[in-house]
């Protein structure tokens, strides 16, 4: 054990399910729309539109009831909020980058390409554009995934997707549709819990485990 | 590099379905930003207590034991979670949620929802006032019961936590396929500490503390 796990003095809070009747009334239906801060404003974030959807996929391949996902993205320069960046004016102050629903194992979400991360904190990698995506749902606690785009240049030397077993890498790239939705280009990302074509899951538990 | 296998809860059909079977994979250290989000602090609702034991000014109080939860959210060093939002939900005095996907017969209480958002104060403090909820039978099919519980959400920060906080004593605490799971940890973590209150609003008080991880390191180094 290094000297930081003993610095992570309290034990943690354990994550539990979220149960199958997480409040609908919780969710805003317009967080599902990153193109507009809030719908009665006209200002529009930087960057490509683009809609990002697909389903929730159970060991059966039957979509998955009552699932709450969320979304974190960076903007359309590469900049993902944080507690570093605060009030720098590369962030794009018409976008948040935070999405979140709760679907019947189908989703949209209208967003925009998110830009190539740039290393804003010491000994970072550079990224490929990406989408992180939380899981929530009855039958385990959460589970976090990334997905990336296809056509993109830096997938190939992404740290993260490269994290991921050749064999399965694919499963985290979002595939481009030839159809448009309004004129905007649309990507499936399509996610399975277990089983055959399991997505990769990635463990971001912090500290303990990974820095012994 | 071995990955952490996530365990099937027991005696839980949808966790059958829904859980990975491949192990979790690492996440490289150069990469480690962006799996959480990171939301601004919210401005203080400033709405004083959350009470949901009345779904509305001069209506009747729900029915059952209202009760008062309160605690503290901090992360592992101890370090208050301030204006993080905290949503809170759970099932009425009958073991019924206030959901349209809850079609179990049990009672729906005319007077109480039992969902609400509050925000943590300055020193991750928060407070609200519910009805005890009541356990409920979770798989009519093969008997299992979910013991008395609330469900909490806690967003801020760079953490993202979804939990549940017991009750001392419910006969189906020792069979809940979470509590299996989660070990010896549940009692120490997760069963609210009962504390007289002050008034005679509600009739004892539970405190629950929570602490959260950054789940992104780079934040709490
Ligand atoms: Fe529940």
């Amino acid at each position: 054990m290094k000297s930081r796990d003993t610095k992570n003095r309290k034990p943690l809070t354990c994550e539990d399910t979220v149960g199958p009747y997480y409040p609908v009334q919780f969710l805003d239906d317009d967080r599902m729309d990153l193109t507009v801060l809030h719908p009665g404003l006209a200002h529009r974030p930087k960057g490509q539109q683009i809609v990002l959807k697909g389903r929730v996929f159970d060991i059966n391949r039957k979509l998955a009831t009552g699932v709450v996902l969320e979304f974190w993205q960076a903007d359309a320069n590469g900049m993902m909020r944080g507690p570093h960046n605060i009030g720098s004016p590369a962030l794009d102050p018409a976008f948040d980058g935070f999405a979140r629903c709760r679907v019947d194992g189908k989703y949209c979400l209208k967003t925009i390409m998110p830009g190539e991360l740039a290393p804003e904190v010491a000994g970072e990698a550079a990224r490929a554009p990406f989408i992180n995506i939380t899981i929530f749902s009855d039958g385990f606690s959460r589970l976090v995934t990334q997905a990336f785009f296809e056509g993109q240049s830096r997938n190939a030397i992404d740290p993260v997707l490269q994290a991921a077993p050749e064999p399965v890498q694919s499963r985290l790239v979002a595939t481009r549709l030839n159809e448009e939705l309004d004129g905007v280009p649309v990507y499936v990302f399509d996610i399975v819990l277990a089983g055959d074509g399991e997505t990769p899951f990635f463990n971001d538990e912090p500290i303990l485990e990974d820095q012994a | 590099m071995s990955g952490k296998i996530l365990r099937i809860g027991p005696t839980d059909n949808t966790s059958d379905e829904r859980t990975p079977r491949s192990p979790l994979l690492a996440i490289p250290k150069t990469a480690r930003r962006g799996f959480a989000p990171w939301l601004n602090p919210r401005p203080a609702s400033g709405t004083g207590l959350l009470d949901l034991t009345h779904i509305a000014p001069g209506k009747p109080r729900a029915q059952g034991s209202a009760i008062e939860v309160s605690g503290r959210i901090s992360d592992g060093y101890g370090r208050p979670l301030r204006r993080a939002v905290i949503e809170v939900w759970s099932a009425n005095t009958h073991g019924r949620y206030a959901h349209k996907d809850d079609q179990t017969d049990y009672e729906l209480d005319p007077d109480f929802i039992g969902m609400g958002k509050l925000i943590s104060d300055d020193d991750g403090g928060y407070v609200f006032h519910t009805i005890l909820p009541g356990h409920y039978i979770a798989r009519p099919d093969i008997g299992r019961w979910r013991p008395r519980h609330i469900h909490f959400s806690i967003l801020g920060g760079a953490s993202r936590l979804i939990t549940q906080m017991y009750f001392k004593g419910d006969p189906h605490n020792d069979t809940d396929p979470m509590r299996i799971l989660m070990g010896d940890k549940w009692e120490a973590l997760q069963v609210g500490k009962e504390y007289a209150t002050a008034d005679n609003t509600t009739d004892v008080g539970y405190r629950f503390d929570i602490t959260v991880a950054g789940k992104d390191a780079v934040f709490f180094e």
